[in-house]
């Protein structure tokens, strides 16, 4: 790997919540070109990871570095962030949704975004706060993967659908990414995306327990769920 | 980038805004209209028109306190609600997210301080109008209070001046509930950020106010206006003043305190971790 370009540098992350300390001094790097699956119970820390590499928590310790920069104006540029909720004002309809990326995003394709609009048939005059959770997830990945992003965070991106509805998820991540992009997806939803990773980082309590090429994992005659199994049994 | 955050700032307030404002045009059209256009005058004056008068200047008072409510909603969910999460991932600086929605919020305060100025005028118009003459003479009165050496200028720059003032007034207060607001989205207060944004809201106006009354009252820093004058006085002594003065003093005040908040609101934000 020391070969390879590394796209995402994470060095003694740690985060705090009051006296909890969520993040306890993580460090991994990531290559340029890999499907990355980050894998963990809930509370392990993963969300404050994410949020850490977007930009949205700037209160951390340690040092994240994205193509060399640290999380920032230029550092969001290049990454396209999916997260976990809802995060479009609930009066926007798509074409508006659009724009508005449009807008912000020079590497935003916006005739590829109403085309791929049209291939889900959206309603472009419906407003999110109308919108079934199906289309909402439809209209976000397309928000996302209608940049050319270097790097792609996607939060959770499978929950909460039904198994139809993810592998459309998937399968749109898949054919819509940036040609030697970089995607890290967090899931617990591990048996539907473990055919598509190159990477499985595994954080618990607060540590990085697992952080191996699939397909070392494969070498081995193991698989990426049963190897989840055997780190988090003890948790619950 | 910042003229794009000022654009979708604009259209994501102004979407309710623009329903205010047109339902504020249409009364006061109607209002005008009935009393220019038609025999309506202040003695036959219909239950509509008297309706229309009371709903505008009551509307014009209300459209305040709404005002103030939509463009603090909008900072609430737009930077720490889940909205959060794409206005934090934007490629633009905090700092430009923050002035773009102060610019938004004080435009709108401040057109809702004129639309009050609007009702009240209308309906002194109409009325001043209806009465005829007596309005005109009271009007003619009023004039001859000044004769031709008026300084038209004085009066202009008078005008400037005040509405300088009020424009910082205006700011300082939205700069004030913004970092209220803020503060009571930090991890200690999150839980219930509406009640600690109206308590804060009241210590940082009411300290900045009390701190700024007691300064202005120690030091003068103001211009005298003496209609009749050649130009206005820099004066720094009340009993310097001639008719009317201007004391700069809470004005410089409030611009000490709009940066101060300003940049407190931006440390603070930078601290809070989004739910």
């Amino acid at each position: 790997m020391s070969q390879e370009k590394a796209l995402l540098q994470i060095r003694n992350l740690r985060k705090s919540y009051g006296s909890h300390e969520v993040l306890k001094g993580i460090s991994f790097d990531i290559p340029q070109g890999q499907i990355v699956g980050l894998l963990g119970p809930n509370g392990c820390g993963k969300s404050s990871m994410i949020k850490s590499i977007v930009g949205l928590i700037n209160d951390y310790e340690g040092e994240i570095l994205i193509n060399g920069q640290a999380p920032g104006v230029e550092s969001k540029k290049v990454v396209a962030y999916l997260p976990e909720r809802n995060y479009l004002p609930p009066w926007m309809n798509a074409t508006q949704a659009i724009k508005y990326v449009a807008d912000f995003y020079k590497n935003f394709d916006e005739a590829k975004a109403f085309a791929m609009a049209q291939t889900f048939e959206l309603n472009m005059k419906q407003k999110l706060k109308t919108m079934s959770k199906g289309q909402q997830e439809k209209l976000h990945l397309i928000l996302v993967m209608c940049r050319k992003a270097d790097l792609y965070v996607l939060d959770e991106p499978l929950g909460g659908v039904d198994v139809v509805a993810r592998d459309f998820i998937l399968e749109t991540i898949l054919r819509n990414h940036a040609e030697n992009s970089t995607i890290l997806l967090s899931t617990h939803l591990i048996y539907d995306i473990e055919k598509i990773l190159d990477r499985v980082l595994m954080v618990k309590g607060g540590t990085l327990a697992v952080n191996t090429p699939v397909d070392k994992i494969r070498e081995n005659g193991n698989t990426v769920e049963n190897l989840f199994r055997e780190v988090f049994s003890n948790v619950w | 980038m910042f003229g794009k955050l000022l654009k979708h700032d604009f259209i994501a307030t102004g979407r309710i805004m623009a329903i205010i404002y047109a339902i504020f045009a249409v009364l006061s059209a109607y209002i005008l209209g009935s009393f220019y256009l038609g025999d309506v005058s202040i003695e036959n004056m219909g239950i509509m028109q008297t309706l229309g008068i009371m709903v505008l200047l009551i509307g014009s008072l209300v459209n305040i306190i709404l005002t103030f409510v939509v463009v603090m909603m909008d900072f609430q969910k737009s930077l720490y609600g889940d909205q959060g999460y794409l206005t934090f991932t934007l490629p633009v600086k905090r700092l430009a997210v923050l002035s773009s929605k102060l610019i938004v919020s004080t435009f709108w305060y401040l057109m809702a301080i004129a639309t009050v100025f609007g009702a009240l005028f209308i309906t002194t118009d109409v009325i001043g109008q209806s009465m005829g003459e007596e309005a005109v003479g009271l009007v003619d009165m009023l004039l001859a209070l000044f004769d031709e050496n008026l300084n038209v200028g004085v009066l202009v720059f008078m005008l400037v001046c005040l509405l300088i003032n009020v424009f910082i007034a205006a700011f300082l207060y939205m700069v004030e509930v913004c970092f209220a607001i803020t503060l009571s989205n930090t991890r200690h207060f999150q839980k219930h950020h509406v009640i600690f944004t109206l308590l804060f809201s009241g210590i940082s106006i009411g300290v900045a106010s009390k701190i700024s009354s007691v300064i202005s009252d120690e030091i003068i820093l103001g211009l005298s206006f003496d209609p009749y004058a050649e130009k206005v006085a820099f004066i720094t002594d009340i009993y310097q003043a001639n008719i009317s003065f201007i004391n700069f003093m809470p004005s410089v005040i409030s611009i000490i305190f709009i940066v101060g908040f300003f940049f407190a609101t931006h440390y603070t934000m930078k601290k809070i971790n989004l739910r």
